[in-house]
């Protein structure tokens, strides 16, 4: 026993060894478990971008770059277990995306006693777009209930703009994360007359014969999905299987990769998914990542999913924390900013198509404005469909708005609520 | 002082769940030294032995299954309040933290209240140390140092299943043995 706890504290010793580098990211990833199809392709690109930024231009503002990897597994324990290991790291770390509602919910609090921010970037607790309750946590550029008002925005538009009495299904992850839309759509369904239906697959997901053959029963005109992870897989198959139009069926954009579709094969083609950034590789930015990433070995994973719908959107992820960097260095004056002078960069980061085109990302994400009222952006989405022949997701319409009318009533009183519960006054 | 929440100080929240395992652990082994303990421990090892020595099955699983609910219920609570501070029934409470409790009685060693805590250490410390020796130490992909732990706990189990079923509190009883003796056995 005594000899185990030396090792231990051996072993711990050994961890604070690394060199205390200044600007500390830590990327709090799952390459393993049911959900690493999906957690991969958004650790390496989130990775790589930093990579890129240490390599080109010897990190950001001249500060070098400390990343640090946690595996979590998509697991909120050990989510927790890593933020309480790695918060501590270096000069402290700057900010947290651990890509996870479920780690995000445990997160909040602690991030808001500890003075960390997080950023949840399109998942998370939606009401976090309300700047004044929720001072550490941010989700720009969209979020769950803006995603699920795109949803029932293209079915609308597709139907003529009257979708009363038809009958909307909603596939999910029955988790924090799968429930977070239910309310939005609830209010949606009271707005436009259509008919709810709910149903939740547990975790892993991988067992969804009874789910689909209650569709297979029932026929809804439109199945919604908030899946993650092998969940995706699973119902885009049995979708298949139970000959559902696939052009009816619409994923939330973490359902919406080249992984979740191709197990289908042909018949997934068609399959709708939301985004809230542009899909593809064709941008500046990749020829750099070639050069500086994958040229010189320094590709995070094994380097094959550059260019795919989540490697985009964790460089994106990471895109956005670099310019919120940048934004804290000009705002204090100094290149090695802590986690409060962070947390400043991104109440005040500002996304133009100039900002994204000088970065080698030109027309890549929505513009946007973050202030203290709103830490959400404005929830500018669209849809994308997968084209089985061409192995590739498509964008199929413009950016468009989501439902702020309903959303900012529901943000405004379910963060009303949390402040209460909590204790918090909110002001700005 | 907190001892849930984010502002609870580690050691309040230790403090506090100790005062709860310290007072478990001494029912715990009081039982098994007493009468009910040793009806179950008759019917876990023969159960149509021990009935015939006049152990009533009936009462003695039902008061084991209801003992174990009793404890099993406030490590429970403690978890989900004092330590995850909020529950998302699915994930906290899944299958996987069963058979975790299952495999650190396993480890430990079966029939054993010593063992019990053996095995929570070992299952506890043992992936945090191979995380800090590959990952922290060794620079290893942290993929890899998350499937080597599965491969390295799925190994012991069974092993100790084959080779040790009394598990670490057996293997901590012989070397106290050992060592009362040494350096002259016989």
């Amino acid at each position: 026993m005594k000899q185990r706890l030396m090792a231990t504290a051996l072993a711990a010793a050994m961890v604070a060894g690394p060199a205390l580098a200044d600007l500390t990211i830590v990327d709090t990833s799952y390459r393993t478990g049911p959900y690493a199809a999906n957690g991969i392709p958004f650790s390496d690109g989130y990775q790589d971008y930093f990579t890129l930024l240490s390599e080109r231009d010897g990190g950001i503002g001249g500060e070098p770059i400390n990343l640090v990897e946690c595996e979590t597994g998509y697991n909120t324990e050990k989510g927790v277990e890593c933020y309480e290991a790695t918060k501590g790291e270096g000069s402290g770390a700057l900010v947290y995306q651990p890509l996870s509602t479920g780690i995000t919910y445990q997160l909040i609090p602690k991030v808001s006693s500890d003075g960390i921010p997080l950023h949840t970037m399109g998942y998370g607790r939606t009401s976090a777009k309300n700047g004044a309750v929720f001072k550490w946590v941010f989700n720009y550029p969209a979020n769950y209930w803006d995603g699920a008002s795109h949803a029932i925005t293209h079915i609308l538009n597709e139907n003529g703009g009257d979708i009363s009495g038809r009958k909307i299904a909603l596939v999910y992850h029955n988790s924090a994360y799968g429930k977070e839309p239910i309310r939005t759509l609830e209010n949606l369904a009271e707005k436009h007359g259509f008919e709810l239906m709910l149903l939740p697959v547990d975790h892993p997901g991988q067992e969804q014969k009874s789910q689909w053959l209650q569709i297979r029963r029932e026929k809804p005109d439109n199945v919604i999905m908030w899946g993650w992870g092998v969940m995706n897989q699973v119902a885009i198959q049995e979708a298949v299987n139970i000959r559902y139009p696939m052009d009816q069926f619409i994923g939330i954009w973490w359902s919406g990769s080249e992984n979740d579709v191709k197990a289908a094969g042909e018949r997934a083609n068609g399959y709708k998914a939301l985004t809230f950034h542009n899909l593809g590789s064709d941008y500046p930015v990749y020829d750099d990542i070639q050069k500086h990433v994958v040229d010189t070995g320094n590709a995070a994973g094994a380097g094959d999913q550059i260019g795919t719908v989540l490697y985009n959107r964790g460089m994106y992820a990471a895109m956005l924390a670099a310019e919120a960097i940048k934004t804290a260095q000009e705002m204090h004056g100094v290149s090695a900013i802590n986690a409060a002078q962070m947390r400043d960069g991104m109440e005040n980061l500002e996304m133009t198509e100039e900002k994204m085109e000088k970065l080698g990302l030109p027309n890549f994400g929505p513009e946007f404005k973050v202030s203290c009222e709103n830490h959400g952006g404005n929830g500018f989405g669209a849809v994308s469909q997968w084209d089985a022949a061409a192995g590739e997701f498509t964008l199929i319409t413009d950016y468009f708005q989501s439902d702020q009318e309903i959303i900012s009533r529901l943000v405004e009183e379910d963060s009303a609520q949390y402040a209460e519960e909590n204790g918090i006054e909110p002001g700005c | 002082m907190p001892i849930t929440g984010a502002e609870t100080a580690p050691w309040a929240a230790y403090l506090f769940c100790l005062v709860f395992v310290v007072a478990s652990a001494i029912i715990a082994r009081n039982l098994t030294r007493g009468m009910a303990g040793r009806k179950w421990m008759a019917i876990r090892d023969m159960d149509i032995a021990a009935e015939i020595i006049g152990v009533n099955p009936l009462k003695a699983k039902l008061s084991a299954f209801a003992v174990s609910g009793f404890f099993v219920g406030i490590s429970g609570a403690l978890f989900f309040s004092v330590y995850l501070g909020a529950v998302e029934v699915g994930e906290a409470f899944g299958i996987d933290k069963s058979f975790l409790v299952l495999f650190m009685v396993i480890i430990g060693g079966l029939g054993s209240i010593f063992g019990s805590f053996a095995g929570a250490a070992f299952l506890v410390l043992l992936p945090v140390l191979l995380k800090n020796t590959l990952v922290g130490g060794l620079g290893w992909p942290t993929d890899i140092a998350a499937h080597l732990e599965l491969v390295i706990v799925g190994a012991l189990i069974i092993i100790f299943l084959v080779a040790e079923p009394h598990g670490l509190a057996q293997l901590w009883r012989v070397a106290k043995e050992k060592l009362r003796l040494w350096p002259f056995p016989h």
